[in-house]
């Protein structure tokens, strides 16, 4: 099987000493895999480096067997996040925000965009301002721009903040349809070890900046995360 | 279609999306006519003798010195500064650094042209419409006048995107921007020696081209902004090469 993410050695530090160490692990292609930490763990950091956000002090990341710091944009192609706020422009509607995105990436269509805004519940909405909408649909429209460039790897930070129920059961929904029906490899940090105990395949523990993997059937997610952050 | 030119065109569509954008666009057509227009009042009523040619460069000169420094100072920090601010600044999408860096900075040039072009086709309009002066002969040099004004706008969208990426507030930074203009204006006045080596001295360098021209100040003129111009350029650069999310 194809390996979507191989992270090897991989460090950031920040002044605070917060960050984090010496992190490797690789994801197979087709895979959920839920991180898990508390605040200040260092999961959004771990993110960002496999993004190109930020710079590792070491380590390389690869993706789908390209490495990112020296081939960034082969690299990224097949990649999409959403990694904090929606990076959305306010004062455009979704439509024209998709528009934008999918000039950069070859072969996206118009339907494509339809497609998506019918995905994420904001088919309604796609020619209404950004700035007029709650932080769920901002959340939901966050999504939709991870979806737009029919990436092999989504990497999702928080992505159920600010959701309602609806949102919630829509995302997990399409979550579980794109990497049954696409393959599409997932990357999903969250604080809801519920919500991500229904749709991942595997976690990692990012406990003060160190990661350690559990599998999915080996025992109680949440007896697994006590025992991980009651040793260290 | 190419990276570059593919986020040129988001970053132009992003641009005329705001209000201060169409705003600037729409003073650049009205300006110029209105002006002359009150002008031309003026004149008949023998309040003012301006010599038409004299209304186009003294408007000219107004908005290579105020109106367009100020869109370019609003331009870079809204595309730059308040990007950051949004968290849209750098996007994980397949665009390199340079691209990105390069398509933002093209879009705020190529609108600083438009700009220009568009004072000057009001300009020519009102001239041949309202004070009736338009001399067919003089179309196309008067459009190299505009033209020409051009290159230090570009040195001064370049030294504009420098500071909007130093400074992390979008206030602050385009109250610098403009501080800094105003201090580069006028401190030649207190230390003359000055003059030849801040960049909005050369704001009215199409002078040197009118007229007897002078080859030598041409040619230094064309070196400073072109070392000033890949300055600035290159600093802008490696800041924005630097920054992380």
């Amino acid at each position: 099987m194809e390996q979507a993410v191989v992270i090897a050695n991989l460090s950031k530090q920040f002044k605070n000493g917060r960050g984090i160490r010496n992190i490797s692990f690789s994801i197979n292609q087709g895979e959920i895999i839920g991180i898990l930490g508390p605040n200040g763990a260092g999961k959004t950091t771990l993110l960002k480096c496999m993004t190109g956000l930020r710079n590792p002090d070491s380590g390389r990341v690869t993706l789908f067997g390209n490495d990112l710091q020296k081939n960034f944009k082969q690299a990224i192609t097949p990649v999409s996040a959403l990694i904090g706020p929606t990076a959305a422009y306010e004062n455009m509607t979704p439509d024209q925000n998709l528009k934008m995105i999918s000039r950069l990436y070859n072969g996206i269509k118009k339907a494509d965009i339809d497609k998506v805004l019918q995905q994420t519940g904001l088919i309604a909405f796609k020619n209404e301002k950004i700035h007029s909408f709650s932080m769920g649909m901002k959340q939901r429209f966050g999504i939709a721009t991870t979806l737009i460039s029919k990436p092999r790897l989504i990497i999702l930070d928080e992505p159920t903040n600010g959701l309602d129920i609806d949102g919630l059961l829509l995302l997990r929904k399409t979550i579980q349809e794109v990497s049954q029906n696409e393959g599409v490899t997932f990357v999903i940090s969250s604080h809801h070890i519920s919500e991500l105990e229904k749709i991942c395949h595997r976690f990692c523990f990012l406990i003060n900046g160190e990661a350690s993997f559990y599998d999915a059937n080996t025992q109680s997610l949440e007896e697994a995360y006590v025992e991980k952050m009651g040793r260290s | 279609m190419n990276t570059t030119l593919a986020n040129w065109k988001n970053e132009l569509e992003k641009l005329l999306a705001k209000k201060v954008t169409k705003l600037f666009l729409t003073m650049a057509i009205v300006f110029p006519s209105l002006f002359k227009l009150i002008v031309s009042r003026l004149f008949i009523t023998n309040w003012m003798d301006l010599p038409a040619e004299n209304i186009n460069f003294t408007l000219l000169d107004l908005f290579i010195t105020v109106f367009l420094p100020l869109f370019i100072f609003i331009e870079a920090t809204d595309l730059f500064t308040g990007e950051e601010e949004r968290g849209t600044l750098l996007p994980v999408r397949p665009i390199s650094r340079i691209e990105l860096f390069l398509s933002k900075t093209m879009a705020i040039g190529f609108l600083t042209l438009i700009q220009l072009l568009s004072v000057w086709v009001s300009v020519i309009i009102s001239s041949g419409l309202i004070d009736k002066s338009l001399e067919i002969t003089k179309i196309f040099a008067s459009l190299g006048v505009f033209l020409l004004s051009w290159v230090p706008l570009m040195v001064i969208t370049v030294m504009a995107v420098m500071i909007a990426l130093i400074i992390r507030s979008s206030i602050l930074a385009i109250s610098s921007m403009i501080v800094l203009y105003l201090f580069m204006i006028f401190i030649p006045y207190i230390t003359p020696n000055l003059l030849y080596v801040l960049p909005v001295s050369y704001l009215d360098w199409y002078m040197q081209w009118l007229g007897n021209m002078s080859i030598r100040s041409i040619f230094q003129s064309v070196t400073y902004l072109c070392s000033a111009f890949t300055l600035f350029f290159t600093l802008g650069y490696y800041m924005f090469s630097k920054k992380e999310a």
